[in-house]
């Protein structure tokens, strides 16, 4: 019951906070000396023509009426047309949002299935060559750019051994969209030959993405392990003759976890952040690619957009971590 | 004499940055059966180095045994396979109150889940050798059974509401209760308690000593009982023995040890207990270090009887009275204490 009333009282603040930061990226996009409408217009339109356009996106109104309108929009779904192609943004926003969900949560779940183990191998068997060998990944994981790995990437694997592909996220079309996941939906109508494409074009984006929040993944389970490692619970069973490999898999392990699951709710906020570039590179049809176009254009209705959908999802990843939180820590619970 | 533990001449070292300390210096020690006995010392004299030497839970990085025996039912731990100590022993045969029940629990698993954890493991039903990989149904419940029934011998309220909460959900004096009923469940020969009162209050300091002792007495184990407060000692031991940086000093039955102690540094720390008539007196000096203690009797540079040969040599262990033993070459006289 206290939980849910928590859960309910954290989903009211996500409004407040989408607010500010609606309000901040509207000013941002606001003041930045770019003019969308001359882009558009183009270089011979005359004034009556800039005006007309100016009237017709409603830039023509002072700066905070602007805003005003465009939060009433957002509170029903309408985030404005694209300056640039003249599409609504939502329908965009919504066609192009499943695909970089998929990426990230592949890569989230392939950094935490191998960064976990890892982790805990590096800390049970702490300064040997293993723990030597991950922290040079570690701390190179956290410390290449995205981008460069990412064309590395395709030139040694798509390029120079041709086992992948170059970039794209299916061949053909793609599966029927159901949910706009491309492994659920071709899973679901069982069409084996789209999920192995699928599949096999997220490798490369998906392990590029995985790289950095791995490495994070497996620093913070490393800590933790150690930390449980030395706890007085853990000597306790020690002492009384509890097998050492149930003590660290069963009993230290989720004790270690509990640092680990706080983090990932802060590594899906950078995996977002990269996969902004990995998809330029890999040429991924989400919202990062989209991103990518609408600041090339100048496109701040879409620019918005993206920022704000991106803040929601966020702050709901880290709603659902502070969730598990509970569920892992019954001290949280309370 | 049949004794359940004999520790002969065990000399453990710690390895440290400024050098080897020599926290066991040559110790003898021994634990009958169904004895009570009570191992005091100042912080950093030895005993809880002692106490998990004995379990066989030194830090394996730092600690180095360098020579002794400890002779446990017939059998030398110390020429033992620690893997085969760990599976037959401990948690079996000797089994192990912590000081702090608090943070002794996993705080994020069910009291039920981790006693659960213990006997599948070391349930007395259980072979030792067979691996518990799987519980089997019917062990686990006639353990269960066995777990209710010991709660309530160790007077928890409403057991089977307690195996569904979790650590922090007790207080310190039923979580003390729950580990010496988890020392008790396997059955074992011997339990070691490293001051596990330390953390309590002390009006529930004497109820958890009273029902380790009854406990312990009535069903024959003996127990190895570490704490740095001879107030303690007195209320639940059988036996006292005192160690001094390192070294053992006297060792005699409680009634003996209090009215008659024989070596210097017992009766200078018997002094220094407060009492009404010379508030509280300490003993001049330091503790030495342990990286480079004195040579002979470590007490010798604080103790008024002193000669050379006790910096020259560590006295033997000598029959001061029945069951009394000492390593001292000047005892104090055994002048019983006038009739008050």
């Amino acid at each position: 019951m206290r939980e849910l009333v928590l859960t309910l009282n954290r989903l009211l603040w996500l409004v407040p906070t989408l607010l500010g930061l609606l309000a901040i990226t509207f000013t941002i996009s606001h003041i930045i000396p770019a003019d969308p409408i001359a882009f558009i217009a183009g270089d011979n339109a005359s004034a009556e023509q800039i005006a007309a356009l100016k009237a017709k996106f409603g830039v023509d109104k002072p700066i905070p009426v602007q805003l005003w309108n465009y939060v009433i929009g957002v509170a029903q779904g309408d985030f404005g047309v694209s300056l640039y192609t003249q599409r609504p943004i939502a329908d965009d926003l919504v066609s192009r949002l499943p695909a970089t969900l998929e990426l990230a949560f592949v890569s989230i779940l392939l950094s935490a299935v191998i960064g976990i183990p890892l982790g805990v191998l590096a800390a049970i068997d702490r300064n040997s060559w293993l723990d030597h060998v991950l922290r040079v990944f570690t701390v190179s994981g956290l410390a290449i750019a995205a981008f460069w790995l990412a064309i590395l990437f395709q030139l040694l694997f798509a390029m120079e051994l041709g086992i992948t592909p170059l970039q794209g996220r299916v061949d053909g079309w793609g599966p029927e969209p159901v949910t706009g996941f491309f492994l659920i939906d071709s899973a679901w109508t069982g069409d084996w030959e789209t999920f192995r494409s699928v599949a096999h074009h997220m490798i490369l984006p998906a392990v590029t993405l995985s790289f950095p929040a791995m490495a994070t993944v497996m620093r913070f389970t490393r800590a933790g392990v150690l930390d449980a490692i030395n706890s007085n619970y853990v000597d306790y069973q020690n002492a009384m003759g509890v097998p050492r490999r149930v003590v660290v898999w069963r009993y230290v392990l989720r004790n270690a976890l509990i640092g680990t699951v706080t983090q990932l709710g802060l590594i899906f906020g950078n995996l977002i952040a990269n996969a902004v570039v990995v998809e330029a590179v890999f040429d991924w049809p989400g919202l990062g690619l989209y991103a990518v176009n609408s600041i090339l254009q100048s496109d701040y209705n879409a620019i918005m957009g993206f920022t704000l959908v991106m803040g929601a999802v966020f702050i709901i990843a880290n709603l659902l971590v502070d969730i598990s939180h509970g569920l892992i820590d019954p001290r949280e619970a309370g | 004499m049949d004794d359940l533990l004999t520790v002969t001449d065990l000399e453990v070292g710690f390895q440290t940055d400024r050098g080897l300390a020599r926290v066991l210096d040559s110790v003898n020690f021994h634990v009958g059966r169904g004895e009570i006995v009570g191992l005091v010392g100042e912080s950093g004299c030895g005993k809880t180095t002692l106490a998990r030497a004995i379990l066989g839970v030194l830090p394996a990085i730092s600690a180095r045994i360098s020579s002794g025996v400890i002779d446990f039912d017939g059998r030398n731990l110390l020429a033992e396979d620690p893997q085969g100590l760990a599976t037959e022993v401990r948690g079996r045969q000797i089994t192990f109150v912590p000081q702090d029940p608090f943070s002794s629990f996993n705080p994020v698993f069910t009291i039920g889940a981790q006693i659960d954890e213990l006997m599948k493991w070391k349930s007395p039903d259980s072979e030792p050798a067979a691996a518990a990989r799987f519980y089997p149904r019917a062990r686990r419940r006639s353990d269960r059974a066995r777990v209710l029934e010991l709660l309530r011998t160790v007077q928890l309220p409403d057991p089977e509401g307690i195996l569904k909460k979790y650590p922090h959900e007790v207080s310190g004096g039923q979580r003390q209760r729950l580990m010496i009923a988890m020392a008790l469940l396997p059955e074992p020969k011997l339990i070691i308690a490293d001051e596990p009162t330390t953390a309590l209050d002390v009006t529930i300091q004497a109820q958890i000593l009273k029902l380790l002792k009854r406990l312990a007495a009535g069903r024959g184990v003996s127990v190895l009982f570490t704490t740095h407060d001879l107030g303690t000692a007195y209320e639940i031991c059988d036996r006292i023995t005192v160690m001094y940086a390192g070294q053992e000093v006297e060792s005699a039955p409680s009634d003996d040890f209090f009215a008659a102690p024989r070596h210097p540094y017992t009766k200078r720390l018997l002094e220094s207990l407060p009492s009404r008539e010379h508030g509280i007196s300490g003993i001049p000096g330091q503790i030495p270090a342990l990286i480079d203690p004195p040579s002979g009797c470590r007490f010798h540079p604080r103790c008024t009887s002193a000669s050379e040969r006790c910096a020259a040599l560590r006295p033997g262990v000598t029959e001061a009275g029945p069951a009394h033993r000492i390593r001292c070459h000047h005892p104090v006289e055994a002048v019983r204490e006038a009739a008050s």
